[in-house]
């Protein structure tokens, strides 16, 4: 006969864990270490995408032209041509004339020049001011039809296909590209290096 | 702080004491120091520290283990409940007096509930005394008393073969 304590003592310590799981128990307290760093890094990593998520919709907010899709693109200089061309502008230089508009824009790039496109259609000049298209320095034209007496403004600027997209160009024989804004009509192309928006045709 | 391959033996021990199954122990034991892990790292941003983190294993080990057995309904609740105020004077001297033969705890063993073993394992191996288990279990100290009582009674009756009428107890 044997104390009963002892009796239980015995048995108790004859369990015991086996060096496989004594290893994984162990193992635990690394694993739970491992997971706190890389929690640490989630955090960073997602306080990284916030910021870049931020600047993106910055830029995008800002920055339209950048848009990756090309309808988007267009359509973006569709609405901006559209916005102007409504809010009507005083011009800065009034003349029926290009050769006495055009020496105006001295300060862009390039010279306003005449459009085959336009050649075929009853559009007098009236006179032009300075603006931008999608953050590009542009000269503004305004013509009048004279069959029925509507004003349409026409921009040109620069053709930068990595601002613009692809636009038709018709020194190449391509048609101009139509398109609404607003319920406006747009027609896009580009000549000689230009690129035309014509609105309300 | 740090668990040793000591400490872990303790708890599974603990754990077969509780579960008669080292498979269910072993579970036991990993769910309860994975929990562990995590708290004693938040306690420690903290700036504070578990007290006797052994015990607090043990307990959560406990507690994991009831709430199976209530998921289950196997818990003894009325066991809990149940306290004869009529053998508080008694103590731990009932157990600390009783002798047992060879073997026979291997036999009774399993016949006892896991209230029953788990006291037995605290007093033995734990070194606890009557009130250090009622403070680890969450038990008045006369319920523990009650189970003291009728523990050796059961033994007594089971393993040492000694009639019902001769115990003289209220088994």
């Amino acid at each position: 006969m044997k104390a009963l304590k002892k009796r239980v003592q015995d048995h108790v310590e004859q369990q015991s864990l086996n060096s496989e799981q004594l290893d994984s128990l162990l193992s635990l307290q690394a694993t739970v270490n491992t997971a706190d760093r890389n929690s640490i890094w989630r955090s960073s990593a997602l306080s990284a995408l916030a910021i870049a998520a931020s600047l993106l919709i910055l830029i995008i907010t800002f920055f339209p032209h950048t848009s990756d899709k090309p309808e988007d693109r267009i359509q973006a200089i569709a609405l901006e041509v559209v916005k102007n061309h409504l809010h009507q502008k005083p011009l800065e230089i009034n003349s029926p004339q290009l050769a006495v508009v055009s020496p105006y824009f001295e300060r862009l790039d390039f010279r306003p020049i005449e459009s085959q496109y336009l050649q075929s259609r009853q559009f007098d000049l009236m006179g032009g001011r300075y603006c931008s298209l999608q953050g590009i320095p542009a000269a503004q034209l305004r013509y009048i039809n004279n069959n029925n007496q509507t004003q349409h403004t026409l921009y040109q600027v620069p053709y930068r296909p990595e601002a613009f997209d692809i636009i038709p160009d018709i020194s190449h024989g391509q048609a101009p590209l139509h398109t609404f804004a607003n319920g406006v009509r747009v027609s896009l192309w580009v000549e000689n290096g230009i690129l035309f928006a014509l609105t309300g045709e | 702080m740090n668990l040793t391959a000591e400490i872990l033996q303790i708890l599974y021990r603990y754990a077969c004491t509780l579960t008669l199954d080292q498979t269910h122990a072993y579970d036991l034991v990993h769910d309860a120091v994975e929990k562990y892990l995590h708290i004693d790292k938040r306690e420690k941003k903290k700036q504070t520290r578990i007290e006797k983190p052994e015990h607090y294993l043990c307990r959560m080990i406990r507690n994991h283990y009831i709430d199976q057995l209530r998921h289950a309904k196997k818990y003894p609740l009325e066991d809990i409940c149940n306290t004869d105020h009529a053998i508080e004077q008694n103590d731990m001297s009932q157990l600390e007096n009783s002798v047992i033969a060879e073997q026979a705890l291997e036999k009774i063993w399993p016949e006892l509930s896991a209230l029953e073993r788990e006291l037995l394992h605290l007093w033995a191996v734990e070194n606890f005394t009557a009130q250090e288990i009622a403070d680890f279990t969450d038990t008045p100290r006369g319920t523990i008393l009650s189970r003291i009582h009728r523990l050796r009674l059961k033994i007594d009756r089971t393993v040492n073969k000694i009639p019902v009428e001769q115990q003289g107890g209220n088994a």
